[in-house]
């Protein structure tokens, strides 16, 4: 048991990352976070916006 | 101007939807060198990482399909091209392999939501005459996204000094199609104000029109004639699960792919540990297979519609097996054989291989076994089927590689893909085919005769 679950860790911790992404993007990293909360509002405007429409009424037709 | 038309609108959002979609998730194998080296993975968590992907995409399809009946198809669209673009940047932040794994699985979770929805409104907006067309137009983005993405995603990771960059900036991709989505698609040409009459009528058809006039989003959940909308009927849920040709089209999804992904990762390999090609040539074996199947899916959705009538299985029939004839030839190649050669094979391989039922018109043929309206759930099901072919290919092609002191030696993978082939053709023979109301097979060794074969509830 105690050996599946050191193998279980092994294969979702493993070794030390060897770069982290803030030291990877270095000084930009304040741009970084600035994109991706951007993108996240963008995002969750648009998929809030499209959920919450309701389905036009079926089209009565012009002649 | 074939772009004022509603249908023509919704099908250019649905496809590059389809296409992002494709972008995002092969940048992650594409820039998988340097991902290696920056988070320290070991052989062992990179395939995990690629693993969770598939089975989680896998898993999600008949739960997506569901979503997409009942709650309509541009729900769906968006909820999956948002969560991807997310989970991109996240991927792009992450330190640990662990985050890489659960991210790259939610990653193919919302991925996933993206084919049920966007084959139901294809099969929704377009009349059967054409359908087959319009999906092989749809299905051209699948063949497109992993060729250019090496071009996309690698000079941004050269170009700002990591891959993460990559992630970052590719996550913008999916907001534009939001947009579109937002503009462009209604679940039901009937419900799109913007719709003409005479579009209207090219789509259902007056009679069809003036005879259905329901609100029903989901046919499933009908109950009566008079809540049907134009173009489909009564499907109950019993017709679309305990189904044989369904169940049929689950197994050969599942050869199919498991040949198709099984090929497409590994020639590279091949090429250049087998037959000694240099490096760069080697890579362009997997780009013949993806060219080969470009011109499959456009091939195949006009013949379908023009040659065949409308009939979907010969064109799986025929691809399975000619796939396979493709394969047990490159099966005997050896060293210093002729490069046109090779590329030759492989093109026929991916050309017919895009003629199966994970390739390229199952949309149609599920809008005709069934109902337009239950194209999302039935597919769920299907697709399932074909994904966990995917996942199953890479293991089972290592397995099948004979090591040999010469180097190795893939004719036992090569033939292991000709009998997934063969088995799809075969599945596909038992498959009704709508269009003569019998199995294809049994049409032919009939002498045409159509059958007796009609929905569990008759059309309406």
């Amino acid at each position: 048991m105690e050996t599946a679950i050191a193998a279980a860790l092994g294969l979702l911790g493993g070794p030390d990352p060897k770069s982290l992404a803030s030291a990877d993007f270095g000084s930009n990293w304040g741009l970084v976070i600035a994109l991706d909360v951007i993108n996240t509002v963008v995002v969750v405007f648009y998929v809030w916006r499209i959920w919450r429409q309701k389905l036009p009424p079926v089209r009565q037709r012009t002649q | 101007m074939i772009l004022s038309e509603r249908r023509y609108q919704m099908l250019g959002a649905a496809w590059l939807a389809w296409m992002v979609n494709y972008i995002d998730r092969t940048k992650t194998a594409v820039l998988l060198p340097l991902i290696v080296a920056s988070l320290g993975l070991s052989t062992h968590q990179t395939g995990w990482v690629l693993f969770s992907f598939f089975i989680c995409y896998a898993a999600t399809q008949p739960f997506a399909g569901f979503v997409t009946d009942l709650l309509g198809a541009k729900k769906a669209l968006a909820l999956s091209v948002g969560g991807f673009s997310v989970f991109t940047w996240m991927m792009g932040m992450v330190n640990t392999p662990d985050q890489l794994l659960i991210l790259n699985g939610l990653f193919g979770i919302f991925a996933g939501f993206e084919v049920t929805s966007a084959s139901r409104l294809v099969a929704t907006w377009f009349p059967m005459r054409t359908r087959g067309r319009a999906f092989a137009f749809h299905q051209t983005a699948y063949t497109i996204g992993p060729v250019i993405v090496p071009f996309i995603a690698v000079p941004i990771a050269h170009a700002l000094g990591s891959w993460r960059w990559t992630f970052l900036i590719m996550a913008f991709f999916g907001l534009p199609v939001l947009a579109l989505i937002d503009r462009y698609i209604v679940d039901r040409p009937e419900r799109d104000p913007r719709i003409s009459d005479a579009e209207l009528d090219y789509i259902f058809g007056k009679e069809e029109i003036a005879r259905k006039q329901g609100g029903a989003l989901d046919p499933a959940r009908a109950r009566s004639a008079n809540e049907l909308p134009p173009g489909e009927r009564l499907t109950p849920y019993r017709e679309i699960f305990f189904n044989r040709s369904i169940a049929l089209m689950f197994a050969s999804g599942f050869f199919c792919l498991l040949a198709g992904w099984g090929l497409t990762t590994w020639l590279p390999t091949y090429g250049y540990r087998e037959l000694k090609l240099p490096l760069l040539i080697s890579g362009t074996l997997a780009s013949i297979v993806w060219a080969g199947q470009f011109c499959g899916v456009v091939v195949g959705g006009i013949l379908s519609d023009k040659v065949f009538g409308m009939k979907r299985t010969p064109i799986w029939i025929l691809g399975g097996v000619v796939m396979a004839m493709a394969l047990v030839w490159a099966a005997t190649f050896k060293p210093g054989v002729g490069l046109p050669v090779v590329y030759l094979a492989f093109f026929i391989a991916g050309f017919a291989g895009s003629c199966t039922p994970a390739g390229q018109l199952f949309a149609p043929y599920l809008a005709e076994l069934l109902t337009p309206g239950a194209v999302g759930r039935s597919l769920g099901v299907v697709v399932l089927g074909a994904m966990i072919g995917s996942a199953v290919a890479q293991p089972l092609t290592a397995y099948m590689v004979i090591q040999t002191p010469a180097g190795p030696q893939f004719w036992p993978a090569f033939l292991l893909f000709a009998a997934c082939g063969v088995l799809g053709s075969a599945c596909v023979c038992g498959m009704v085919e709508p269009q003569v109301r019998r199995t294809y097979l049994g049409y032919l060794l009939s002498g045409g005769k159509e059958g007796q074969w009609k929905p569990q509830s008759q059309p309406l």
